[in-house]
């Protein structure tokens, strides 16, 4: 099942982790973290795939963003810490939507492109990078509101992707 | 959450749904989303759209080497550990264990349902509610619903009459929720007597549709039954006794007429019982 799991999700995995840390040997340790952490649970022939490579890429992005921000720390005394993380809620049992074919991820990165460059960056910076709201306004010079409300209406125009 | 939050609480969800606020920021939305039906709406739909963001990071080629690092040190788990029955629920029980973001307040609400979520989290609820159990306050009820009844058949009306002075009668306030703010309503339990459901200021019934009612005996919320309403928007549902638990929680969903195996529409009516 670890076999199968890795094979179904890893590459995602892994450009997540080396999108939010930049670095290929950080990301590497980032996945093989994660999936020492779910192990125990791939091993069961019963378990849902889905669920598994759901979990694998929430905490593979909550990892990655924590060591990116540990590292920022080292640099910059008190600017970060591990509570300064936002987290993607989940539901109890975890997230069990199927995981995207490769034609459903050439689809929804589609709509992602027809964002507007405002859009799509905050949501990057928001995703990937891990930026407050606090952080989104230095960067857009713009209210928290409205980059709340741009980041919710890019949201919703990617809910039909 | 701030009284100027709790009412421009827009962008706050979709920034929750994505991972975007801070721990501190994500327990205030947390406590907001116990309260607003329209905040729990929008992260529900929009979890879905942060999950596939998950999977569309620009693809690189796995580097070599790295199934080895994480399949082969699989290989050398021990048998005992191999041999240890583990359950797709104990996958995430033990992994929310681990994770602190497993606390987030929305759990119930997606897999359980609205009305879970809801129940689980109203502990101040319940004591409001204990205190509108009194009799006098039972009486208006009676006497609303004597009138609001004139036009049922006599049957009707001596099944609920059976209900409301049952000697263990209890009560449930349910409360409009956003897509219902004006509605009200109250379930009365009797052992003895049976389950009576009355409510008012319901908006009319879409065509295809009807009120389906939830009573969530945890772990899941299970329909009971169906309400429709008359023109005034008032409802009466007689529910007969069962052996189930009381439930913990009592509500009314907008669903497919035929009614829906789990609850998936608007939540119209809510109410917590004492625990």
């Amino acid at each position: 099942m670890l076999s199968n799991l890795y094979d179904r999700v890893a590459e995602p995995a892994y450009s997540l982790a080396a999108r939010i840390l930049g670095q290929s040997e950080a990301a590497q340790e980032v996945v093989t973290l994660v999936f020492e952490e779910i192990r125990n649970d791939a091993e069961d022939a019963q378990a849902n795939i889905d669920l598994l490579g759901n979990t694998v890429l929430s905490l593979v992005r909550q990892r990655a963003l924590t060591r990116r921000h540990t590292e920022t720390d080292s640099h910059v005394p008190g600017s970060k810490n591990e509570s300064h993380l936002a987290v993607i809620p989940e539901p109890a049992g975890g997230y069990r939507q199927p995981l995207m074919s490769r034609q459903d991820q050439a689809l929804f990165l589609e709509a992602l492109s027809q964002l507007a460059p405002e859009e799509r960056h905050a949501i990057d910076l928001v995703f990937f990078e891990g930026l407050t709201q606090d952080e989104l306004k230095d960067r857009f010079d713009m209210t928290s509101d409205r980059i709340r409300l741009n980041v919710e209406h890019a949201l919703q125009k990617l809910q039909d992707a | 959450m701030t009284e100027s939050s709790q009412h421009s609480c827009d962008g706050l969800a979709g920034f929750y749904s994505v991972g975007g606020l801070t721990k501190a920021e994500r327990e205030q939305f947390e406590q907001h989303l116990e309260t607003c039906g329209a905040c729990v709406n929008t992260v529900t739909k929009l979890l879905p759209v942060t999950h596939k963001l998950l999977q569309v990071a620009p693809p690189l080629e796995l580097p070599q080497g790295l199934r080895q690092r994480i399949i082969g040190t699989a290989d050398t788990v021990s048998p005992r550990k191999k041999g240890k029955p583990v359950t797709v629920k104990s996958v995430a029980t033990r992994r929310r264990l681990s994770a602190p973001y497993q606390i987030v307040a929305i759990v119930f609400l997606i897999v359980a349902g609205a009305l879970g979520w809801y129940a689980a989290s109203q502990v101040t609820r319940s004591q409001e509610l204990r205190a509108n159990l009194e009799a006098t306050t039972l009486q208006i009820e009676v006497a609303n619903l004597d009138a609001a009844t004139a036009r049922q058949t006599t049957t009707e009306m001596r099944g609920f009459a059976e209900i409301l002075v049952a000697t263990d009668v209890t009560s449930i306030d349910l409360q409009g929720q956003p897509d219902a703010p004006d509605a009200s309503g109250r379930v009365f339990f009797s052992e003895t007597e049976g389950i009576l459901i009355v409510a008012s200021n319901l908006p009319p019934l879409p065509p295809g549709q009807i009120y389906q009612i939830w009573f969530v005996v945890p772990p899941n919320p299970i329909g009971v039954g169906f309400a429709r309403v008359d023109a005034e928007g008032r409802a009466f549902v007689k529910i007969e006794p069962t052996d189930s638990q009381l439930p913990i929680a009592v509500a009314l969903t907008l669903e497919t007429e035929g009614g829906v195996a789990e609850p998936s529409g608007a939540v119209y009516l809510l109410g917590r019982t004492d625990q």
